[in-house]
Formats: C-alpha cells, sequence, structure tokens
C-alpha cells in the first residue's frame, strides 16, 4: 500500500509542476511580425508606418506599375501589341475587361490598401514628435499619398469629369474612407462618393500637403509633388489657370536659390541601365518616384514592357503606326531596340528591374503648363510654345513651328504622346482630348471607334468588392 | 488392452518417482494447424509458481520442474491456453489458434485495443501489405487499400505533396490532411518547400519499417486527439523485435519509371498548316507568319517540308532506375527487444532531372529493467536528397515543354547545342527562339537540391504500479532540417531574368516537442472488463527559417552565394505553437457483448485568442456483440456480428500559429525601414467543430472466412475557420473568422474473403466508398481558388466544385465561341458576350466513389497478388487549355491535337471556335475546358516466388523470396491529358482540386526484388 501511496504523491506532484510550467508556453507572441498593439507606441513607430505607406503605394498593383500599365493597355489603339498569358492585360487591349479581371482588383485593393496605411498615420499624428516639424511633414506626407491615390482611383473607376454622361457631381467614383479599420467590427461598407467629391477630397488632401512640405528635393514626397498632381487634376477639370499656376509652382521651385528640377541632358539619361538591373537615384528631372531596389518593391512595367533580357516578359512589341508618331530626328525614337533582329521591337523606358516607377517628371509639368496656357482664358501662346520647346529641344528637334491656338494644342497633344509614351498617360489625355480609339469585332476586322466617353474606357467596380459590399454600384455596362 | 494400460501407467509412475526430485522436461511446441514451431510460448506449471521458460525459435524448451509437478501450462498469445499432464521427460504439443483471442490488435490513440471490442471506425493497414511498393512515401502505397480515404498525388514528380482526405475535406480555408502520428508523437507534416510545390514530409519515413498503420475515421476513435482529429488521424507504428534468435532479413529491389500517359499535340505538319490558316483568319501577314515559323525551325526552311518533327514531351524523359536496399537485425529476449533496420532507396524520376535519394536508420528496442519498470527508445535518422523541378507554373517546368514548336529542332543546328542555349548574334541565351524558355535547359544549367535531415524519436518508460494500474511517460522530438540550394545558371537567363546565375539557400529548422504522461488502468471485475487510461500531453513546435539570395557569379562554375557579387535578399523567420492538453478514456466490456467507450479531450492552444483558448471534444460509442450471445450460438453460418454507434466532437485548427492575432509586418522602402498593418485581429477565433456521427455493422461468415465492415456516417462541421473576404476599402481583402458550415456524409464498406484455402490460397478485399459533400453556409459568400478561380466554395454545393460559364461552342455562322446565358436553369440561350454568360456549375472535382480491389493468390512457393483503385465520377478542369487548347489564340504554343477539329465553314457544328492567331474567342474560363477524370487503375501487381525451405537449408538461409513488382502498370480513363491523378502542384488547395496545368503524369515503375531471410 504504501508504494502505491508514494506512487500517487509523486504522479500528483509531477503533473502540477508540468501544468503549470506548460500553461505559461501556451502564450507564444509572433517574432516575424508584431502584434498591433505593440506596433505604435511612439513617434519613431508612427514614421515607420509612414513609410510603410510608401510601400504600400509602391505594390505592384497600383504605383508598382500596373495602374500605369492597365490603362495603358486599355487606351491601346494600336501602337502595340501584346502576346503574353497575362489574360487581364489581354481583356484591357481589346477593351473588354471583365469584372473579374484581377489587375483591375488589385488596383481597388491596392488603392484602399494605401490609403488605409495612410489613414492609420493620420489617426496617430498624436503620437509624431513636433519638433523641427515632424509631425506636420508626416501628416503631409501621408496626405500626398492619400490624395495621389483618390485622385488615380477617381479617374479609373469613375466617369471623366468632361464627361457629359451625367456630371461629376453625379457620377459615381469610389468611396471615401477617411479612418483607418482596426477591428473587425469596424469594417464598414461605404457607398461611392462622386467624381466630384472624391476629386475635392484629392484636391483637399494635396492642398494641405504643398502648403505643409518642403519645397526640396525628396526620394519622398515633396511640395512640388503635391503641386505637380495638383497641376494634372486641375488640367483634368480644365481649370487651366490653377493648373498653370501648380505648374509653375514646380518648374520654378528653388532651394536655396537654385532652380531644383531640370530635364537631363538626354532623353535617354532619365530612363537609366547601368550595365546591369541596379538601383538609381532620382534624377533632376524625377519629382517623385516609386523607390525601387533588389531588396524591395517590384517594377511591373519592367514586366510587361522589357524583354526578357532586361527582367521583362518579352510579351508587349510596338507597332510602326507608334513610330511613325515621330518626327524625323526625334532623339526620343532612340529609346526602342529591336529584341532580336526580326523586327520586335520593345521600348527601352523599362528596362532597369530596379529602376524607380518614375510618376512624375519634369517633361510632364511643362506639357501640362503649355496645354493650360493655350487653353486658359488669357490664352499664353508665346509662354505654350516655349514650354513645348524645352520638351523638344532635349529630344534634339528645332523649335515647334505652330502658332495659333489650334496648332499648339496639336502640338502639345502630340509632345505628349511621343514624350509620355507608356508612361500610363494615354487613357486620361484621349479622355481630355475626347478623342476615340479604333475597335475590331471579333475577327480582328475594324469595327468603328470606341469613342472617349465610352463606358468601355471605365474600369468595372471589382465583381469581389460588389460581393463583399452591396452599397456599391456597377458602372455602366458592366451589369 | 487392460494389461497394456496398467504396463503403460507403470511405467509413467516410475518415470515420476525416478524424477521425483528434480526432473528435467523438454518438448515442443507447434501449431495445431500446420504443425510449425511456435517460438516464444510460455511454459510453467501449474500450482507453482516461480517456474517457467519459453520456447525457443524452434518451439522447443526445457524445464526442471519440482517432484510435485503434476501439470504444465502453455499460453501463447492468439492461442487457446493449453494444460497437459506431465507424462515423462518429454512432452510435446499442439496450440490451437484461439478464434476470440486471434482478433486483431487495433493501435487506438494512446493504447491498443483488441479488434472485437472497439466501437470506433478504424481502418488498419499491415506494415507488410506495402513493403517494398517503389512509391516515394507511405500515403502512395496505402491508396485504394482502404475505404472512406481519398489519396491523390498533385503529379509524377518525386516527393511532391499528397492529398489525403478521410471521410472528405471537412474545411473550407484551414488545413485538411489527417493529423500524423507515430509511435505516439504527432509529427511535423509542414511543407517548408520554397518553390511554389509542396512537398511531402512523410517522404522521411521509411515504409519498410512500418508494422502497421491505423486510420482513425470516426469521433469514437479520433476524439481524443481533440483539435487536431476533424480531418482523421493517422497512427504509424513501427516494428519491434520479437523474443528469440536474431532475425536477420534483406530487401533489394530494382527497377525502372516511366510516364503512365501522353498528351497528344498536334505535329509538325497539323502545327504549319493549323497556324498559317489561324494567322490567315487573324488578318496577320503571311510575311509575318512565315517569319515566326521560320524562326521557330531554327532560322530555316525545313517546316516547309515537315523535316524536323519534335514529340516535345518525350524531350523531358529520361531513363529511370528505382533501386532499393533494406537490412534488418530483429530479435532479442523476454527482457530486451530490438530492431534495427538501415535502408538505402535512390529513386531517378523519369522526368529530366528528378531523383530521390535517401538513407534511412531506425531503432527501436525495449527493454523490461525491473518487474514494475519497462524503458524503451524508438530513433529514426534519416537523410533525404530530392532533385526537385520547378512548379507547373513555371515555363522550366518539365510539362511545359508542350507549348514548343513541333518544327523546332531539340538541337540548334546554328549552334550544335540545345535549341535556345545560345543566339549567336547576342553571346546570350535565346530568348525568342523557341517559342518558349527551353526547360532541357533547366535541367542543364540550374539545379534545385533539397535536403532533409531528420530525427524521429521518442523515449518511454511505464511503470506498473497495480498489476492493473501502469504509468506512461512518452517523450519525443521530431527535428527536420530542411534545407534548399538552387542555382539558375546563365542558360536559363530568359526566366531567371539574370544572365550571370541566381543561388537561392535556404534552410528550415524544425523542432516539434511532444510529451505524453498518462496512466492506464485495466480490470476484471466479474463479466464486466474496465480500460480506462487518462493523462496530460504538451506540445511544441517552432520552426526557424532562413534564406539568403544572390546574383552575379564569376560563371557557372561558381555556384555557392560565397561567389555571388549581388546578394539580393536575404530573411530570416520564426513561428512556433504549443498544445496542453488533458485527455481521457474509458472502455467498458460486460461478457464480452456490451461495449461501452467514453472519451474526452480539453486542447489549449496558442493559436487562438485567450477567449477561446480551450476547446472540449468529447465522443462516446456504444457496442454490441450480437454473434456472443445465446441465440447465436445454434448457427454456424454467422461468426461474428457486431453493430456499434458513435458520436463526438472534434477539431480542426490548422490555420497558421497566429491567425486571432492583428499584425503589423515590416517592409523596407528604398533601403528605409517601415511597417503596415496586415491582419486584423480576432480575438474570438477559435476552432473549427465537426461534430461525427456513425454507425457500424461487422460481420463475419463461415467462421472468418467472410467477413464485412459497413459503416454510415454523418461529419457536420461548424464555425469553419474561413478567409472572409472583406470589402477592399477597409484596407484589408480577408479576415480570418469563424463562419460558416459544412457536411460530409458517407458509406464505406469493406469485404475480406478467403476464397481458398488450403494449397492454394485466395483471398480478396474489397472496399468501397462514397462521400458526399456539401457547403451548408458560408453567409453567401463565394470563395474562389487559386489558378482560374473556377473552383468555387458555394453553399448549397461540394467544396472546390467548378463554376464557370458554360461553353457552348462554336457558332456555325462564324465560328466565334458562344456561351449558355443561363440566366435562369435550363436557358439555352447563347451569347459571344463573356460576360453576360452566368457562371453555373460545371463540374465536380469530388469523385462520386472510389473504390479498391485487392487480389492475394498462393500456391506451394509462388505468391501473386494484384490491387485496382478506382475513382469515378469526377471531373478535371484544364486550366492550361487556356494556352494549349485555344484555336490558335496564345501566340503560337502548340495545340493538342483536338484544336484541329476548328470551325472552318458556315454552318460547321463544331466545339473549337475558329482558329485565329492571337484573336481567337472562347479563352476564358469555361467548361471548354471540363473534361471526364474517372479512373481504373491496376495500383499494384506482384508476383513473387519463394524458395523452398529445404533447398535453402543447404545455404543455411530462412527464405528467399524474388518477386517482379509494378505499380500503376495500366490505366483506364477517358480523361483526354496525361493522367487523371492529378492536382496542378502551383495551384492546389482545398478550393482548387482536380486542376490539371501542366501537371506532370504519375509514374509506372515495375521493379525486380529479392528478400533474403538469414
Amino acid at each position: 500500500m504504501k508504494k502505491i501511496k508514494y506512487t500517487i504523491i509523486a504522479l500528483s506532484t509531477l503533473i502540477v509542476l508540468f501544468n503549470t510550467s506548460c500553461k505559461k508556453q501556451l502564450d507564444i507572441k509572433p517574432e516575424s511580425d508584431v502584434e498591433a498593439d505593440l506596433a505604435i507606441k511612439n513617434s519613431k513607430d508612427v514614421e515607420g508606418v509612414l513609410i510603410g505607406a510608401y510601400t504600400a503605394a509602391g505594390l505592384r498593383g497600383i504605383y508598382g506599375g500596373r495602374l500605369q500599365a492597365t490603362t495603358e493597355f486599355l487606351a491601346n489603339d494600336g501602337d502595340f501589341s501584346f502576346y503574353g498569358t497575362y489574360s487581364e492585360y489581354t481583356e484591357l487591349s481589346s477593351q473588354a475587361p471583365t469584372i473579374t479581371n484581377a489587375f483591375i482588383s488589385d488596383l481597388w485593393n491596392a488603392g484602399f490598401n494605401t490609403i488605409g496605411v495612410c489613414n492609420t498615420v493620420l489617426a496617430h499624428l498624436d503620437l509624431v514628435d513636433t519638433a523641427k516639424g515632424k509631425r506636420v511633414r508626416v501628416e503631409a506626407e501621408a496626405k500626398f499619398l492619400r490624395g495621389m491615390t483618390y485622385f488615380d482611383l477617381a479617374r479609373s473607376f469613375g466617369r471623366a469629369w468632361n464627361d457629359d454622361h451625367g456630371s461629376p457631381t453625379t457620377n459615381p467614383a469610389v468611396p471615401i474612407v477617411l479612418t483607418p479599420t482596426t477591428t473587425i467590427p469596424g469594417i464598414q461598407k461605404p457607398s461611392r462618393s462622386t467624381v466630384a467629391q472624391v476629386y475635392a477630397q484629392a484636391i483637399s488632401d494635396l492642398t494641405a500637403a504643398e502648403a505643409n512640405l518642403e519645397v526640396a528635393k525628396s526620394t519622398y514626397a515633396s511640395s512640388s509633388a503635391a503641386s505637380a498632381i495638383l497641376a494634372r487634376i486641375y488640367l483634368t477639370q480644365e481649370n487651366y489657370t490653377l493648373a498653370e499656376t501648380e505648374a509653375t509652382k514646380v518648374i520654378d521651385a528653388k532651394n536655396n536659390g537654385n532652380i531644383i528640377y531640370s530635364l537631363v541632358n538626354l532623353f535617354a539619361d532619365e530612363f537609366q541601365y547601368p550595365g546591369q538591373a541596379t538601383h538609381v537615384f532620382n534624377t533632376t528631372e524625377d519629382i517623385f518616384a516609386i523607390q525601387m531596389s533588389s531588396q524591395s518593391g517590384f517594377n511591373a512595367l519592367n514586366e510587361i514592357f522589357a524583354s526578357a533580357d532586361f527582367g521583362g516578359r518579352s510579351e508587349t512589341y510596338i507597332n510602326q503606326q507608334h513610330f511613325d508618331r515621330y518626327e524625323t530626328g526625334d532623339d526620343r525614337l532612340n529609346e526602342f531596340y529591336d529584341e532580336d533582329g526580326l523586327g520586335d521591337i520593345l521600348t527601352s523606358k523599362f528596362n532597369n528591374q530596379y529602376g524607380n516607377v518614375v510618376l512624375i517628371r519634369l517633361a510632364e509639368i511643362y506639357l501640362i503648363r503649355a496645354e493650360a496656357r493655350i487653353k486658359k482664358g488669357a490664352a499664353d501662346l508665346v509662354g505654350a510654345a516655349a514650354d513645348i520647346n524645352i520638351v523638344r529641344k532635349r529630344a534634339k528637334l528645332e523649335n515647334t513651328t505652330a502658332t495659333s491656338a489650334v496648332d499648339l494644342f496639336e502640338a502639345v497633344k502630340h509632345e505628349r504622346r511621343v514624350e509620355l509614351a507608356f508612361e500610363g498617360f494615354r487613357l486620361f489625355d484621349l479622355k481630355r482630348y475626347k478623342e476615340s480609339i479604333p475597335a475590331y469585332d471579333s475577327n480582328g476586322d475594324p469595327a468603328g471607334t470606341i469613342d472617349w466617353d465610352s463606358p468601355k474606357l471605365v474600369y468595372p467596380i471589382p465583381k469581389r468588392e460588389r460581393d463583399t459590399n452591396p452599397n456599391l454600384t456597377q458602372n455602366e455596362g458592366y451589369q | 488392452m487392460k494389461k497394456n494400460l496398467l504396463t503403460v501407467l507403470l511405467v509413467f509412475s516410475c518415470i515420476s518417482i525416478v524424477f521425483a526430485q528434480n526432473s528435467v522436461i523438454t518438448g515442443k511446441v507447434t501449431d495445431q494447424k500446420d504443425g510449425s514451431p511456435l517460438p516464444g510460448v510460455s511454459v510453467t506449471v501449474k500450482g507453482v509458481s516461480g517456474t517457467g521458460t519459453q520456447t525457443g525459435v524452434d518451439g522447443a524448451y526445457k524445464l526442471s520442474v519440482p517432484s510435485t509437478a503434476k501439470v504444465l501450462i502453455f499460453k501463447f498469445l492468439g492461442y487457446k491456453e493449453a494444460e497437459a499432464a506431465i507424462n515423462g521427460a518429454t512432452l510435446n504439443i499442439q496450440l490451437g489458434a484461439d478464434s476470440k483471442q486471434l482478433s486483431e490488435v487495433v493501435v487506438v490513440g494512446y493504447g491498443t485495443q483488441s479488434k472485437r471490442s472497439l466501437t470506433g471506425s478504424v481502418s488498419k493497414i499491415k506494415g507488410s501489405d506495402i513493403e517494398n511498393i517503389p512509391v516515394p512515401s507511405l500515403e502512395s502505397a496505402i491508396q485504394g487499400r482502404t475505404p472512406g480515404v481519398y489519396i491523390q498525388a498533385q503529379n509524377g514528380k518525386l516527393g511532391q505533396g499528397i492529398q489525403v482526405r478521410v471521410r472528405g475535406a471537412s474545411s473550407v480555408s484551414a488545413g485538411s490532411q489527417p493529423l500524423y502520428v507515430v509511435d505516439g508523437l504527432p509529427i511535423t507534416v509542414d511543407d517548408f518547400s520554397t518553390n511554389g510545390a509542396s512537398t511531402n514530409p512523410l517522404v522521411d519515413l521509411n515504409q519498410n519499417d512500418i508494422a502497421s498503420i491505423e486510420i482513425l475515421k470516426d469521433a469514437s476513435a479520433a476524439a481524443i486527439y481533440g483539435s487536431r482529429a476533424s480531418n482523421g488521424v493517422v497512427l504509424v507504428t513501427t516494428k519491434k523485435g520479437k523474443a528469440g534468435a536474431t532475425v536477420i532479413t534483406y530487401n533489394q529491389y530494382y527497377g525502372f519509371s516511366s510516364p503512365t500517359g501522353e498528351r497528344k499535340f498536334l505535329d509538325a505538319k497539323q502545327y504549319v498548316t493549323f497556324f498559317r490558316e489561324a494567322a490567315k483568319n487573324a488578318g496577320v501577314s503571311s510575311t509575318k507568319i512565315e517569319a515566326r515559323l521560320q524562326r521557330y525551325s531554327a532560322g530555316n526552311d525545313d517546316y516547309k517540308t515537315y523535316k524536323i518533327n519534335t514529340d516535345w514531351q518525350k524531350q523531358i524523359i529520361q531513363h529511370a532506375p528505382v533501386q532499393n536496399y533494406n537490412l534488418v537485425f530483429s530479435g532479442g529476449t523476454e527482457k530486451t527487444k530490438f530492431y534495427i533496420s538501415g535502408t538505402y532507396n535512390n529513386q531517378t524520376g523519369y522526368l529530366l532531372g528528378n531523383s530521390l535519394n535517401q538513407y534511412s536508420f531506425r531503432t527501436n528496442i525495449e527493454n523490461q529493467a525491473t518487474n514494475w519498470l519497462t524503458v524503451g527508445a524508438n530513433l529514426s535518422l534519416s537523410r533525404t536528397r530530392n532533385n526537385r523541378l520547378d512548379n507547373d507554373d513555371q515555363f522550366s517546368t518539365p510539362e511545359q515543354i508542350t507549348a514548343l514548336a513541333p518544327i523546332t529542332p531539340p538541337i540548334d543546328p546554328r549552334t550544335g547545342l540545345v535549341s535556345g542555349a545560345l543566339d549567336p548574334t547576342t553571346g546570350n541565351p535565346n530568348n525568342n527562339y523557341p517559342t518558349y524558355f527551353n526547360p532541357i535547359l533547366n535541367s542543364i544549367s540550374s539545379y534545385y537540391k533539397s535536403t532533409d535531415f531528420r530525427n524521429l524519436g521518442n523515449l518511454f518508460a511505464q511503470v506498473k504500479i497495480l498489476p492493473s494500474l501502469s504509468f506512461r511517460s512518452e517523450v519525443g522530438v521530431d527535428i527536420l532540417n530542411t534545407g534548399e540550394d538552387t542555382y539558375n545558371g546563365s542558360l536559363t537567363l530568359r526566366i531567371a531574368s539574370t544572365p550571370n546565375g541566381l543561388g537561392v539557400n535556404s534552410s528550415v529548422t524544425s523542432v516539434n516537442f511532444n510529451t505524453n504522461n498518462f496512466l492506464q488502468f485495466t480490470k476484471d471485475i466479474g463479466k464486466s472488463n474496465i480500460d480506462a487510461v487518462g493523462g496530460i500531453t504538451y506540445q511544441r513546435q517552432q520552426n526557424d527559417l532562413n534564406s539568403l539570395t544572390g546574383s552575379q557569379f564569376p560563371s557557372d562554375a561558381y555556384k555557392k552565394l560565397n561567389s555571388s557579387a549581388d546578394i539580393l535578399l536575404g530573411s530570416s523567420t520564426s513561428t512556433a505553437y504549443s498544445l496542453l492538453s488533458y485527455f481521457s478514456r474509458v472502455n467498458y466490456k460486460y461478457n464480452e457483448k456490451y461495449l461501452l467507450s467514453l472519451s474526452g479531450r480539453v486542447d489549449g492552444s496558442s493559436r487562438f485568442g485567450v477567449n477561446h483558448r480551450y476547446g472540449f471534444f468529447p465522443a462516446g460509442s456504444v457496442g454490441w456483440v450480437i454473434s456472443e450471445e445465446g441465440f447465436m450460438k445454434k448457427q454456424q453460418l454467422i461468426s461474428e456480428l457486431k453493430l456499434r454507434a458513435s458520436y463526438g466532437l472534434t477539431g480542426n485548427s490548422e490555420i497558421g500559429n497566429f491567425p486571432s492575432r492583428g499584425l503589423f509586418s515590416a517592409f523596407g522602402y528604398a533601403g528605409i525601414a517601415g511597417s503596415r498593418q496586415t491582419q486584423l485581429p480576432n480575438p474570438d477565433l477559435k476552432w473549427e467543430t465537426t461534430a461525427q456521427a456513425d454507425l457500424g455493422l461487422e460481420i463475419g461468415f463461415f467462421n472468418g472466412r467472410l467477413s464485412g465492415e459497413f459503416d454510415v456516417y454523418q461529419k457536420k462541421t461548424r464555425d469553419l475557420l474561413l478567409n472572409v473576404q472583406v470589402p477592399g476599402t477597409s484596407g484589408f481583402t480577408t479576415i480570418t473568422q469563424n463562419l460558416g458550415k459544412l457536411q460530409n456524409k458517407g458509406i464505406e464498406l469493406q469485404i475480406d474473403s478467403k476464397n481458398l484455402v488450403g494449397d492454394v490460397k485466395w483471398s480478396t478485399s474489397v472496399n468501397f466508398s462514397i462521400n458526399r459533400n456539401k457547403i451548408t453556409d458560408l453567409k453567401g459568400q463565394v470563395i474562389t481558388g487559386s489558378g482560374d478561380a473556377v473552383n468555387r466554395a458555394v453553399e448549397g454545393q461540394p467544396l472546390g466544385i467548378f463554376f464557370a460559364p458554360e461553353f457552348a461552342g462554336a457558332d456555325p455562322n462564324n465560328g466565334d465561341a458562344l456561351y449558355y446565358v443561363n440566366k435562369t436553369p435550363g436557358d439555352r440561350t447563347t451569347t459571344t458576350d463573356y460576360n453576360l454568360a452566368n457562371p453555373v456549375v460545371i463540374g465536380n472535382p469530388n469523385p462520386k466513389f472510389i473504390a479498391g480491389l485487392n487480389n492475394t493468390l498462393s500456391y506451394k512457393g509462388i505468391d501473386f497478388s494484384f490491387l485496382l483503385q478506382q475513382v469515378n465520377g469526377n471531373q478535371i478542369y484544364n486550366g492550361a487549355g487556356q494556352y494549349m487548347s485555344t484555336s490558335g489564340d496564345n501566340g503560337y504554343d502548340n495545340q493538342t491535337i483536338d484544336q484541329l477539329n476548328a470551325w472552318t465553314t458556315k454552318g460547321q457544328i463544331t466545339m473549337v471556335p475558329q482558329a485565329r492567331l492571337g484573336a481567337s474567342t472562347g479563352i476564358s474560363p469555361s467548361s471548354r475546358y471540363i473534361d471526364n477524370g474517372s479512373y481504373v487503375r491496376l495500383k499494384n501487381i506482384v508476383l513473387g516466388y519463394n524458395f523452398p525451405k529445404a533447398m535453402l537449408a543447404k545455404a543455411k538461409l530462412q527464405s528467399v523470396r524474388v518477386y517482379v513488382q509494378a505499380t500503376n502498370l495500366a490505366t483506364w480513363t477517358k480523361y483526354k491529358g496525361w493522367d487523371p491523378e492529378l492536382n496542378s502542384d502551383a495551384f492546389s488547395g482545398n478550393i482548387t482540386q482536380g486542376y490539371d496545368f501542366y501537371a506532370a503524369p504519375q509514374a509506372k515503375t515495375i521493379t525486380f526484388g529479392v528478400n533474403v531471410g538469414f
């Protein structure tokens, strides 16, 4: 009996000890990530989340390149052909995106992810140091990213500002979300705000950013970057005076009395490929660029426009139609290469796999100002010609011969087409210029045109999104 | 007569007298059935304690008995106890088998039970059934052998992931693989592959070391494993030594593998004709198409004469020898038993560059230290090197070679090198010839070595506290280190995008610690028997991962990262979980007739929020052994009849380690570190719970000659752990939530028959199972699988159904693709607008039924067996159809032979739209790419010969068997792809099932082997 008694005592002791020591082990903290309640404790944490907002914006789904590439493909009027396997691009290239197009869905998600991270920063500003204007700067950078994102989402998912089917004040764009989601019950199902409301939100964010950021060259958002996006917005809104004002702020931006931004000498220098794929720093022409390196980021423009030799997929070839747009002697014609000597031509703009994705560069700003100067109430045609000529000169071309408003407008349209080709401008330019693109029937034969205000040139609200949020209406043509 | 009898008695009594003081009795114990010697039989003297011995290998014994000894008692497990009067110095006896005791012993959670008194549903597979089968892992070996277990390999690459579903999938987002327990230790089954295609960690287990595999299927059997038991539990028990002379066995086999099937593509003439037509139809100029054809014809005009006609899928097949050597020593004494084995296994896959090379060692030892203490250890060590291939979604995966044009020669005549290796104009590998990257270059210029070092072991001690009560403590550890070393050489420039090599080196160390401490109680009280177990178990697993990626190597001769001039990526991560549990089970048996079993487990897991850290998983079952009833004794027909019923709860928590936490992750931006939230917290997250009811009938006829087991079950799973889609406007796209319900119900049937006994032995075993899976509640959500997202989880439908618009073939007027609008069921209106066609259920990847038929025959020394396996009523979606069967839409991809039926003339009725180069219609996911996935397969067939003992005696050998064996020798299917047993390794998951994407066919392997016993 004694043996049993001892055994029982020994066993119970063992079990109690074991039990208590193991119970503690049930609380295992994640090591590779940080729990939300520990992630934002001080100023440095919030500044880190601001960097996180840049990384969110730099995802391939949006400013990492697919925003630009998808809109280029949708606006493709035959300047290039796609021979690849991404059905998303195939659909876009034939102006027939489906509501399940993953790249459109990614754009929506990546856009609102960026906005969500910016909202997280803005909700924790109270933790940011006030010394040296840090808090002001953090707030302004977050607002820059949020404002820019809202503008791009609005013009991708909503009808154009100048579209007279309805009006900006009635046409739906995207929902406006200004607070971060931190809990599951906190997930909202917002309705779409109007184009005008989203533009207004973007202008409000960007104006605040412009006012509170330094006028200085930066890898991050700067006052000039905010001015540049504002210039784009005002141009889209046909508010030419303000567009000119904002463009001029960028062009004349000075730091310690020195002009900050200038066109690089050679067009090719703007699209550097230093022997091998590697990170390059912003050029004097770059106003804002998503920073890429071998350690971070994904250049989706490289993926889709470059050849396999440069890390791309060798799937997008440029057609003669595009080369026919260039004047003889245009240096920009040299930014193409024949992949194999067999006439398969690609653009060299995105050959650097780890090259930055440039979102705003000075050449565009000159062309915005030129366009604004032509179109504004009291047109400044001389100023417009001067702006155009700056861009032409770098392309080793003579000054424009256009003098009339009509001719200068044609000249600026032409310059944008060749200067900014494949950089994600074409869809919005053709809407602003009310141009149409050729349509093809299912046999591939020409079948009329797709007009600038066709619902086919507006993205559908992704099916995934409408499945989760019944408050979202679908765009015309996708019901 | 009387006189004789008297004489005999007298003689005996004399002998008795002679040996009265200290007599020695010798004898031999043999089997009543065939007269074979029985080793290890316990021999004791009736009424005298402390005197006893055991028979040796030859069945002989020698025992000193006191003068008072009258009767000897012979006891041997599985045989009727016998008593024999001592009648001299020699006492030979035959023991008869005890049909009651003979009932199989089945391993269950934390113990064993006789099959006869089992009230749960457990399938047992004997180790001997799967020995020497040349497949990379044990799941493939048990495929088709047991009902209720659907096993599906991904593809024919060696060591790839394999899907095992016990009674259907009971989860949408969480893991659906069963829990694997080896000798009481839940082992690590994480997939540490980094190339997007999963590997199978069970490859590290040596099949030949397995004594038995038990699959716990219903709640009664599985609930003692609590929160991890919903997907079933697979208990693997390794071999133990037996007392007696050391048995040495040597097994060796050698053989060859080849693919089970081919897919038919266009030949050179068909290709050229087809693409010229496609170009014409798409308005592509003849100059352009001819230039392209010439390009793919290595720049010459051979394509015009179809001189080169390459069948690319043959180019990726290599000579594939398979060899395995296995040496085993086992034996021991009454007190110490051991089993020592060593195996070398070298399998070359039939796919170019694929091979698996493995060493494994095992030592199982058990020692009875004192009359109250037994200690032991089961330890295994293995090293598995897998030379792997890229996942199915890569241009470099072997089967993607079929996209290349048949007019392209394997060797480029311009360079004399493999096509694509060199472009003389650039000095680099070609980037536009052949059509795509040539996977053969990968096998020349790259490697992908995955090496597992695995140490699986546990120590145990068992203390006998009372005759009826013992305490067992087990401490086990599963240490798995998987290292991956990959190098993409300069020839892979076209896919690796780096001209000077790309290397990745990564390593995962997983330490899985487990301890079980429990009391076992067993006692007979009158006609009652109580068998109880209860205790505590604690498990903790930590995985530490490191990886480094570098590029820029001086040349392809330098392959290690110390030679890399540019380190691109470096990373280390850690993850861990722990589980603290309390469990108990009580089995009560009355008069061998009435059975009751109750079990329960409380699981505490680190994976869930404090709100739901502990879960309780109870189960109960009853059984009635009708054949033990008096009224059954009168008849001879039914020898065994048992009814059983069970109900209980099990859980599933396979969703990663931190799904309930709100998480921020770090990201770098041009050298500056930042972070952002990547996961919302869900403090209410808890297990998926499955309530399962099972009704079983076990019946035996003709004294066990014919036996059957029939089960019907229903599994209802609630609180599904779902990756729920949320509005993207929240900044997140999915959250993990307990939401939704699904159910599985089905029937299982197993029939075993000894058709012939005697000289010619023939037995047949049939199993058949039906499982119906249905998602009953997803709160209206539709969850899509990866790949083309045609696989869906939809309410009211089985998990993974194919959901897409229904293809209506080519428009007879113009060859455009048509889809059915399907606005309402049966709506046959057609449209060319894909967006207008409503998606409908176009197929189901879940089979209607699965079955197996195993036959074993033997006559004298010859043995023959074959196993047929059937999967029926499922569909397969060809995700690569959009490239290979697309009326020439996808550039110059070679097309499957059925594309020759493309529409050409007005009025033509065909399912293939007009061929239009790069501009065909009907390429979006639809029922166009659905195919029949049913198949019947000759899974295994063996013919063996055992040399006669007499002949071997001269060579001092115990046994020699030679055999020839084939796995997957023949497959009968209507599937047009390579092989119907597939799951794309790049996309497969719980939802994405039956999705073909260049999945390489299974291997057909023929081996010749020999087993020698010394």
